[in-house]
């Protein structure tokens, strides 16, 4: 078989050539399907991945919150595992609302490779300005931290995070509840506690809250310490906050930490849970149509191909007569497949990538704002739109291939002379 | 025994349609090497089932097929399709010339195909065929371009790329006028006397069979005559 592979793509490659116009339909075919793959794909993973990156980094990747993890069970219930026990007159303990044991615990989180971890104080407060009053959802956190913890930053106007330290009396709002209060920067706000404890406090920053969630923007900061003044529950912390080198090791981190202090220890990924599992059929569906269009694109070579070995009946008779065996002609088919295939993935990447660039460019106006459309380029895309592009083509040409090889040559001669 | 090509007893039975017909019966005849034997028959008689058989394009339902001394009806098809490429040359009534490759290249494919030479020495051999039959000014131009007779030539240099020693021919000049059949024959001749290939060709062509050694006459699928030819006794 010494330049046998050379000869087949010589002769597959004549075919192609013969019929140009044909083969660039179903050239371009491919690299519809090709193009369009790279393009959905691009835009589909961009802007997953830009949700991802929302939830991932506007919020802690670890939460353990202060609610027990379900109800104690009780000693008999441990003795008898399995069979039916029935206790009476249990009352439920009152446990003291609040982490226990929270700096062990957050010394142990800490002791972590790769992870970065703070309390807080949460709690319901509400805000009076200028007659009117507003329900705040109050985080107390550690200003020196927090930066390191959730990524505030980019979403504040006016002051950052760290300026709440040396600011007892500050207050981070969003803008949409200081529009309501018709406070602005700067303004003092009356809080008020459900402890009954009131303060005055200065907005130092303001919020720009892109959270889709019902009530996100009623989230506000301030001091750990002075929201312990505010609830009265000095060194009380309800929440532990974590931070990971790697978003991905949280369900892990989580469940370990969760074994060994009991607590809820809830990941990111199990808080957006749903989104996860929505997240994960939109990749099926994005997978299903961007599939569909390679698979249409087969069929324009099938066709082809098809047509081609109706065609080279005569062709194809000489050459069995002069020596070609039928897995020669089923490979000069094959390699008309795989030409077109290769041809179109070529095409099809410089195509995905013009209609790249024309999505980053376009501005997309959300409630009058400039957003771009977020695009994941990978590499790996291309590799998967080619390749599968190629298989695809290359399984379309298989069966008029494999009807090349049956040709019997004396049906073709005794039909030809 | 020391023929080029022998056959015993073969047959060749169509099984499909719904009464089997004999496309050949009991044909036994031997060429020796340097021999030209016409076949001879009106259409239908079974002479190009013949053929095919001989050029084991085709098997027989009975009988067998020696080639250069070796039984052919038990090897693989494989190893049939390696013995066309280095043993046998087709040429037919129809050229099929491949329309997309210049002369030159036509006559390279089997060559190219059995990789013996390389891409030069196989590009000089196929000029140097096409010289010898005439065509050397020729090689670059596609089929298309060429006259029948030119395109029959070009398939004859093809069906002698690999120098087989049997070459079959199924009406050769079929599709020529007189001028050009004689120069295929003359080229057939001489393929014959100074180069001692053997040559069965089917044919109705009077011409042909003048210049051949040999007559075959086949009917009904079977020979029913095989004679020297007088005017060629050697």
């Amino acid at each position: 078989m010494s330049g046998g592979v050379a000869l087949l793509i010589r002769l597959g490659l004549a075919h192609l050539t013969a019929r140009p116009r044909q083969t660039l339909i179903a050239v371009a075919g491919v690299a519809v399907g090709v193009g369009f793959f790279l393009a959905v794909s691009a835009m589909m993973m961009g802007s997953q991945n830009d949700l991802v990156r929302t939830l991932v980094d506007s919020a802690p990747h670890i939460v353990v919150r202060d609610e027990a993890s379900g109800a104690t069970a009780q000693p008999a219930e441990r003795r008898f595992s399995g069979a039916a026990v029935e206790v009476r007159g249990v009352g439920a303990r009152d446990e003291v609302r609040g982490l226990r044991d929270w700096s062990a615990m957050l010394a142990d989180a800490r002791a972590l490779p790769g992870v970065t971890a703070a309390p807080a104080l949460v709690g319901a407060v509400t805000a009076r300005f200028a007659g009117r009053t507003e329900a705040l959802a109050l985080t107390g956190i550690d200003p020196r931290v927090e930066d390191r913890i959730v990524n505030h930053n980019e979403k504040l106007t006016g002051g950052v995070i760290a300026d709440l330290e040396g600011a007892p009396d500050g207050i981070i709002v969003s803008v949409q509840v200081a529009e309501r209060l018709g406070a602005r920067l700067g303004d003092t706000l009356a809080i008020s506690s459900s402890a009954g404890v009131a303060q005055r406090a200065r907005i130092l920053a303001l919020v720009t809250n892109t959270n889709a969630r019902a009530g996100a923007e009623r989230a506000a900061y301030a001091h750990l310490r002075t929201t312990q003044m505010l609830f009265a529950r000095p060194n009380i912390v309800n929440q532990l906050r974590v931070k990971l080198a790697d978003p991905n090791a949280a369900p892990d981190v989580a469940a370990a930490l969760e074994t060994r202090w009991g607590y809820q220890w809830e990941s990111w990924q199990e808080r957006s849970r749903d989104l996860m599992a929505s997240l994960a059929i939109h990749n099926i569906v994005t997978y299903a149509v961007t599939s569909a269009l390679l698979l249409v694109a087969s069929f324009g070579v099938y066709n082809l191909i098809s047509t081609n070995v109706t065609e080279k009946r005569r062709d194809i008779a000489i050459l069995r007569a002069t020596g070609f065996s039928e897995s020669d002609m089923a490979g000069m088919f094959l390699v008309e497949g795989v030409s077109l295939g290769v041809l179109g993935s070529l095409l099809g990447f410089a195509l995905g990538y013009g209609l790249m660039q024309a999505l980053a460019a376009a501005p997309v106006s959300i409630q009058g704002e400039d957003h771009r459309i977020p695009l994941d380029r990978v590499l790996l895309e291309y590799a998967i739109a080619g390749g599968a592009s190629v298989l695809a083509a290359t399984l379309a040409a298989y069966l008029p291939a494999r009807r090349a090889a049956r040709l019997d040559p004396v049906q073709i001669l005794r039909g030809a002379s | 025994m020391n023929a080029r090509i022998e056959t015993r007893g073969v047959g060749r039975t169509l099984e499909e349609a719904a009464k089997p017909v004999a496309l050949v019966r009991d044909v036994s005849f031997a060429a020796a090497p340097g021999e030209f034997v016409a076949i001879l028959g009106p259409s239908g008689c079974g002479k190009s089932s013949l053929l095919y058989l001989l050029g084991l394009l085709d098997r027989p339902s009975a009988g067998e097929i020696w080639i250069d001394g070796q039984p052919t009806s038990r090897l693989s098809r494989k190893q049939q399709t390696a013995m066309r490429l280095k043993q046998i040359g087709f040429v037919f009534q129809f050229h099929f010339l491949l329309p997309e490759f210049s002369a030159l290249e036509n006559v390279a494919l089997p060559m190219r195909r059995l990789g013996r030479l390389n891409g030069v020495a196989i590009e000089a051999r196929a000029a140097l065929l096409l010289a010898s039959l005439g065509l050397g000014e020729h090689t670059t131009k596609r089929p298309d371009k060429l006259s029948g007779g030119e395109r029959q030539r070009v398939a004859i240099a093809r069906a002698l790329a690999n120098d087989p020693a049997l070459l079959l021919c199924d009406e050769p000049t079929g599709n020529l006028d007189t001028a050009n059949s004689e120069m295929v024959v003359a080229a057939l001749k001489r393929l014959v006397r100074e180069e001692g290939r053997t040559i069965i060709c089917v044919t109705h062509d009077e011409r042909v069979a003048a210049g051949a050694d040999r007559r075959i006459r086949m009917r009904d699928a079977r020979i029913i005559g095989d004679e020297r030819n007088p005017g060629r006794m050697v």
